[in-house]
């Protein structure tokens, strides 16, 4: 009875668990990943509640996993595939325009009022308390105080904007000491049993020293996205001046909302528009972006905001000449390298097969084990060991030992595409024979003697044995996890991230390309390498096309040997 | 038989595990390994292990770390004043130790430095007569080469005549020479005019053979050089021309042309003007004084006629001609009036009108003039500098053919005197052999000054061996004679940059101390100044950062790592084998104030390590757990979706996940607003990142299950358990075979992974292994080998052993499916 209540609670809590998140999603934009919570949770009840659902409970964790870390994530690619998520398309457009409306950044100062202050800390015994601070404020004569300022635009954990009323001091309940009308003369402002001490000022010699504390401490956490309110509404913000200097300036914003009606098709439409209050003109918004029209009736770019954009990328990739120039090359080294690193994997694999398939070999086992160590390296070491001391360009034993023994002139190994290739096909073959080779001792041995006997009777020599008899019925066996290993390098990006990270450079291609780039080291760099911009979508849509290859080969691999059968036993 | 097999095993095995080989030597090397030139080292140590595990707070650290108490920031911002006093005068005392230590290493570094000077000094005897020895047997080879040497006897000339047409009677190379001309000649030579007579011989023979196309190559090749430096002077020349005449086009083409179009303009209205005189009718009272009007217009006109006929020739100029033209043609206009019309007031207006453009008429014409002057001046010089440049051009093309030509021949005359240079190289060294031997019977110890003489020897027979072409048993015995001198250069080098170290060392030491001393007087007010609440730091202490990471580098590290670099390849001399200790000992200390002196890389290996362990060990766990659960039912149930579940999870898994990490970033930032723990560059979130491999899993697992007898499991239901009874009672415990090696592949895999912690990891602290192995292999740690061979190691050994322990069941997992029983 109480296991049954137990277990009945378990289940309502997951299920209370579960709407939380799903309504904690939509509540902040998440909604896809919002609705897979809902789908999952009513699956869940229906796995408890259903007999029949009785198999699926044991799988229910591992599709909570998959679905969100593998099927959300597919969604979401598919969806930015066909947008410009990318630079300058970070947010979508509603942030954007908050934005425009209440980042800092869209001020500008007006009027040249002598603002000057000075800045009062509290002290827990001898340590300043950072977070706890007052403003005294000279404006025109008249002393003001602020408060440390309160966050009132958040996205997330990311405050936009904090803002901070300015008192007249005689109105509030801070006293000053001395009481004087002079900045420098006021040591410590008092309110009740606490104290205030003055910590920076920039008027003060002895204060300055603490610039470097107030710098990094105060104002870039707390000051740098704040604004002062004075009673007579104008806004006060600390800004960096010409002199470089950190100082107080009245502000406005340089941006407002407005109403804009249009006519579409001939019916009235009101449209929301963003208005430069400087020059009273509409923001431009075109392509996801948002531009600015300025004095000389030049756009300046603004602020971007991600869009749909439809079949875009898909069509660039076709199209758009520095793409598709570049992306065919990539594409046809990617074909190459996944096959000649099996090709060749295999034919140094296979020897050592060959070899150590005979039972009368001596310490076998030892040479087996040896042979096997590059496999066990972790690949991220290994290619890390190569890229620095063998391949290094002028200090790399290759280049500074091997070649001169041999009287050969140094490789650029690094700078000269196709000697970068084959350094990337020589780590990786030096990865994967070991594997190549496990995988053909294993077939060897399944091959039955009594075949070979039957053929020296025949008179079949070494050769034609080895022709017709081992390679044949070896192919049979290890043909699906070659096509794997196929599979797998065609996206083995480690490799070459860390050995060549795709260098050298493609030249005339706009986008950030590189001779050993494969494709999935391209997507890579056009969705992290910061330097060169990001291209999510573009990023997304060659990931599409990946997938549909990757998985086409395996499918047709899984077909073919028999994969389905198995499982389905 | 099998020998050969074993053999080429053994061979490839050693050639493909050479990168391990280099990590485990290079992580054990106490030189810098990028810069040696020697693969292998036997200077040893494991000071890149110790660096790695524990970070030795050595003097810089112990600066940087009071200067960071002294301005209370973090770590030491929350300490009370007492506390940061014990703290300083912990750190102080820690550094006065390192001081010390220094010091102490420095003096006995000194005293086997001392020790080593007594030993070669006394051994001075024994090293001259080994000298001796090499030089004599030279001595002898070569005399003996220079009696087997095949001479051409044309070819001898040749090669004298080449060598002594630049030389006069009774020169030093004449004497050596004179014996061989002698013979050749078959006369003696004793004065002036038999020489000349000899050479006049010996020239027949050199012209026969070709030896004049030689001279002519020789003039020609200078004539070449004299003729390019004479194009470049010229082409030099040439560029400020080009700017000037570039500038007045510029002038000429803008502001005169703009004036000459106003001017126009206003002519133009003059000429209205005139046209409209006919239909005017008052007089004025006085006749005008047109004159100097007309006299102006036509000098005006003639002179613009003139600069637009000169311009006539210049393309780019041809639209100011063409508006000076149509100006002057105005102008002439002007001057046609019928002498009645000149008494009405508009005539009088007109030339009133006329004065006031007359300046800028006539300054218009005056710029005009002198620009066209200069302009075409320096145009006629461009043409001749350019045609003289292609002259020069041409004849160095004509030139450079010819030499070519001649220098083939001379190739091929080359060759032939191959054998006789060797002869006559050999007989200038036999001449100054005997004088080395000479200088090095005069030496008597091994001070600086000998050392140089040694040296001298040395550099003089190293040149010869480089520059003598024949590979015979003189080069042989030079060249045995240049390894057996080696060391004396490797010696001198060791003994100049030691004393300079030393010098430099203590200079340096000595600032430290001093200033180390007046920091230590005012440590405390500075602290308490700094817990008044005042932002302070130390001018002393900077003073001493500046002096460890400035002065000590450059002054002495440079010359530290010398002297340990020669130390270690003096130890290999087995020429005084009391003397290798003793630079073992001045090698040892050294590197030991090295490291005491040294700024290291700051590291968070333990950290790294221990964050690799955490992430795989929860990830392996969890995907495990869930996967073995996952299996269960699709091993023993019937349910929708078994046949193509894991199949399709297995495809779809392909997806690249690269691209996924877009979208589980933005979940794991999105996340880690509201649980901290799982959000970017967290452990925690990079775990999650990384439960995703289950499909595979399920897959092995359930292929294990499978082989689990049915009947085990019914048997307990009819005793009474429920399903998940039976799977977590009978099933799991009979599958832990599986589940160790799924865990264990997970583990690796995890351990393994790179790209994903690239993403997700910012923050040194939090970074994997995989990412700290990295940072210690790129930008400026690239051509550190030490630390990151030592790194790759201790991460590479545990994953190798572990990977080799679990082959059995990695084979059988990877071939399942493939290789059927």
């Amino acid at each position: 009875m109480i296991k049954k209540l137990l277990s009945f609670s378990f289940i309502g809590l997951l299920n209370v668990f579960f709407f939380w998140i799903a309504f904690f999603l939509f509540n902040n934009a998440y909604y896809a990943l919002g609705a897979l919570f809902l789908i999952l949770v009513f699956l869940i009840d229906f796995f408890i509640f259903n007999p029949k659902g009785y198999p699926y409970r044991y799988v229910a964790p591992a599709l909570v996993l998959l679905t969100v870390l593998v099927i959300y994530p597919i969604y979401f690619t598919v969806k930015t595939a066909f947008t410009n998520y990318g630079t300058g398309h970070y947010m979508p457009k509603e942030e954007a325009i908050e934005r425009l409306l209440y980042d800092p950044v869209y001020t500008y100062e007006v009027g040249n009022e002598a603002v000057e202050y000075k800045l009062f800390i509290a002290y827990d015994g001898l340590i300043p308390m950072y977070d706890d601070f007052l403003i005294l404020f000279k404006i025109e004569g008249t002393l003001f105080i602020a408060e440390k300022p309160i966050p009132i635009k958040k996205k997330g954990k990311d405050v936009l904007l904090s803002e901070a009323q300015l008192i007249p001091i005689e109105s509030s309940t801070y006293q000053r000491v001395p009481q004087s009308e002079d900045l420098t003369e006021i040591r410590m402002i008092t309110s009740g049993e606490k104290t205030y001490r003055a910590f920076y000022s920039p008027q003060e010699e002895f204060l300055r020293l603490n610039a470097p504390l107030f710098k990094s401490r105060i104002a870039q956490f707390y000051l740098q996205k704040s604004e002062f309110v004075h009673p007579n509404g104008n806004r006060y913000a600390l800004r960096i001046d010409r002199t470089g200097e950190w100082s107080f300036a009245r502000i406005e914003r340089l941006y407002r909302l407005d109403l804009m009606q249009t006519l579409e098709n001939d019916k009235p439409r009101t449209k929301l528009i963003v208005v430069n209050n400087k020059t009273n003109r509409p923001l431009i918004e075109r392509e996801g972006s948002f531009y600015d029209v300025n004095e000389k009736n030049e756009e300046v770019y603004l602020i971007g905001y991600i869009d749909f954009v439809g079949w875009k990328n898909f069509l660039r990739i076709l199209r758009d000449p520095r793409i598709t120039g570049p992306f065919f090359k990539i594409f046809v080294w990617t074909f190459l390298w996944a096959l000649l690193s099996v090709v060749l994997s295999l034919a140094v694999g296979l020897p050592f097969a060959l070899v150590l398939n005979d039972p009368k070999l001596r310490g076998r086992n030892i040479y087996r084990t040896l042979l096997i160590i590059p496999w066990a390296i972790p690949v991220f070491i290994s290619a890390l060991i190569w890229r620095n001391g063998l391949f290094n360009e002028s200090y790399g034993v290759i280049n500074k030992f091997l070649l001169p023994a041999l009287g050969l002139p140094i490789i650029r190994w690094m700078n000269d595409p196709f000697w970068a290739r084959v350094a990337v096909l020589l780590v990786n073959v030096w990865l994967t024979y070991p594997y190549m080779m496990t995988i053909s001792l294993g077939a060897l041995q399944g091959i039955p003697y009594e075949l070979y006997e039957a053929a020296m009777i025949d008179g079949a020599g070494k050769f034609r044995r080895f022709t017709s008899i081992t390679f044949p019925l070896l192919m049979a066996v290890i043909a699906p996890l070659l096509v794997s290993s196929f599979a797998f390098s065609f996206n083995n990006f480690t490799i070459i991230y860390l050995i060549t990270a795709g260098g050298p450079p493609i030249p005339g291609s706009t986008t950030p390309t590189g001779y050993t780039d494969i494709l999935i080291s391209y997507v890579y760099k056009l969705a992290f390498q910061a330097g060169t911009g990001q291209d999510f979508g573009l990023a997304a849509a060659i990931s599409i096309l990946i997938f549909f290859l990757v998985g086409g080969i395996s499918y047709v691999n899984f077909r073919f040997s028999g994969v389905f059968e198995e499982v389905g036993k | 038989m099998k020998l050969h097999v074993h053999a080429i095993l053994i061979f490839l095995i050693v050639v493909i595990l050479f990168p391990t080989v280099w990590v485990v030597t290079t992580s054990l090397r106490r030189d810098e390994a990028a810069f040696s030139t020697d693969l292998f080292s036997s200077r040893l140590t494991l000071q890149n292990y110790v660096d790695l595990i524990v970070q030795e707070q050595n003097v810089p650290v112990l600066v940087k770390e009071l200067q960071k108490l002294i301005s209370r920031v973090s770590p030491y911002d929350r300490l009370t004043l007492a506390q940061a006093r014990t703290k300083a005068t912990e750190l102080l005392r820690k550094m006065r130790n390192y001081l010390d230590e220094s010091n102490k290493r420095n003096d006995s570094a000194r005293k086997s430095y001392e020790a080593l000077v007594k030993i070669f000094e006394t051994n001075a005897n024994r090293v001259k007569q080994s000298t001796l020895n090499d030089l004599r047997q030279i001595e002898k080879v070569l005399l003996k080469t220079l009696s087997e040497l095949k001479i051409d006897k044309e070819e001898l000339a040749f090669v004298l005549y080449e060598v002594l047409s630049k030389e006069k009677f009774n020169s030093q190379m004449e004497k050596i020479l004179r014996s061989a001309v002698e013979e050749m000649v078959g006369f003696k030579i004793d004065d002036e005019q038999s020489y000349a007579l000899a050479m006049n011989l010996l020239r027949q023979t050199h012209e026969e053979l070709g030896g004049a196309s030689l001279e002519e190559l020789e003039t020609l090749s200078a004539r070449i050089s004299s003729l390019r430096s004479e194009i470049e002077s010229l082409r030099k020349t040439l560029q400020p021309l080009e700017r000037s005449i570039l500038e007045a086009q510029i002038l000429l083409n803008g502001d005169v042309l703009t004036e000459l179009r106003s001017l126009t303009t206003a002519v133009e209205a003059l000429v209205k003007m005139k046209d409209s005189l006919a239909r005017t009718t008052a007089k004025s009272v006085l006749p005008t004084d047109d004159t100097l009007f007309l006299k102006s217009l036509q000098n005006v006109a003639s002179r613009l006629r003139n600069a637009s006929l000169s311009l006539q020739g210049f393309e780019d100029l041809l639209e100011i001609g063409k508006t000076a033209r149509h100006l002057s043609e105005r102008l002439v206009e002007l001057t046609n009036i019928e002498p009645r019309l000149k008494s009405l007031t508009t005539y009088s207006d007109m030339v009133r009108t006329y004065e006031e453009i007359r300046p800028r008429l006539e300054r218009i014409c005056d710029d005009l003039e002198t620009l066209i002057g200069r302009y075409s001046d320096e145009l006629s010089r461009l043409r001749e500098l350019n045609s003289s440049i292609l002259l020069k051009e041409s004849e160095l093309q004509r030139l450079s053919q010819r030499a070519e030509e001649l220098q083939q021949k001379r190739q091929l005359l080359e060759l032939r005197l191959a054998e006789e240079r060797s002869w006559l190289q050999l007989i200038l060294f036999e001449d100054t052999l005997k004088a080395r031997l000479s200088s090095v019977e005069a030496i008597k110890s091994l001070s600086r000054t000998d050392l140089q003489r040694y040296s001298t020897v040395l550099t003089w027979l190293r040149n010869f061996a480089n520059s003598y072409g024949r590979s015979d048993e003189v080069k042989e015995s030079v060249q045995k004679a240049v390894s057996d001198l080696r060391w004396i250069e490797d010696y001198r080098t060791f003994t100049t940059r030691f004393e300079n170290y030393s010098k430099n060392y203590e200079q340096i030491v000595k600032e430290f101390e001093q200033v180390m001393a007046d920091f230590e007087k005012i440590c405390d007010d500075l602290l308490v100044l700094s817990y008044s609440g005042t932002f302070v730091t130390s001018e002393h202490l900077t003073r001493l950062l500046d002096l460890v990471k400035l002065d000590f580098v450059n002054k002495v590290r440079a010359d530290l790592a010398v002297v340990s670099r020669r130390a270690g390849s003096l130890m290999k001399l087995s020429l005084f084998s009391e003397a290798q200790k003793l630079f073992r000992d001045v090698d040892k200390h050294l590197f030991r104030i090295d490291q005491i002196w040294k700024e290291k890389m700051k590291h968070y290996f333990g950290r790294w390590v221990l964050n690799s362990i955490i992430v795989s060990t929860i990830v392996a766990i969890i995907t495990t757990s869930i996967c073995a659960a996952a299996a269960y039912p699709f091993s023993r149930m019937r349910f929708v979706g078994r046949r193509y579940g894991i199949l399709s999870f297995l495809l779809i898994q392909m997806f690249p996940s690269v691209i996924f990490m877009i979208a589980i970033y933005n979940l794991l930032n999105f996340l880690g607003k509201f649980v901290p723990f799982l959000g970017v560059d967290t452990i925690g979130g990079l775990a999650l990142a990384y439960l995703t491999n289950i499909a595979y899993n399920v897959y092995l697992i359930k292929g294990f299950y499978d082989l689990i007898p049915a009947s085990l499991e019914e048997a307990a239901i009819v005793d009474g358990a429920t399903r998940f009874q039976s799977f977590y009672m009978i099933v799991l415990p009979l599958a832990r075979p599986i589940l160790v090696v799924v865990f264990l592949l997970t583990f690796i895999g995890t351990f393994n992974e790179y790209v994903i912690a690239r993403i997700v990891l910012q923050n040194v602290r939090n970074y994997t292994y995989a990412l700290g192995l990295q940072s210690f292999a790129v930008g400026p740690y690239e051509t550190e080998w030490g630390l990151f061979t030592a790194a790759a190691l201790l991460g590479m050994l545990p994953m190798v052993i572990l990977f080799l322990a679990m082959q059995r069941y990695l084979v059988s997992g990877l071939t399942r499916g493939a290789v059927k029983e």
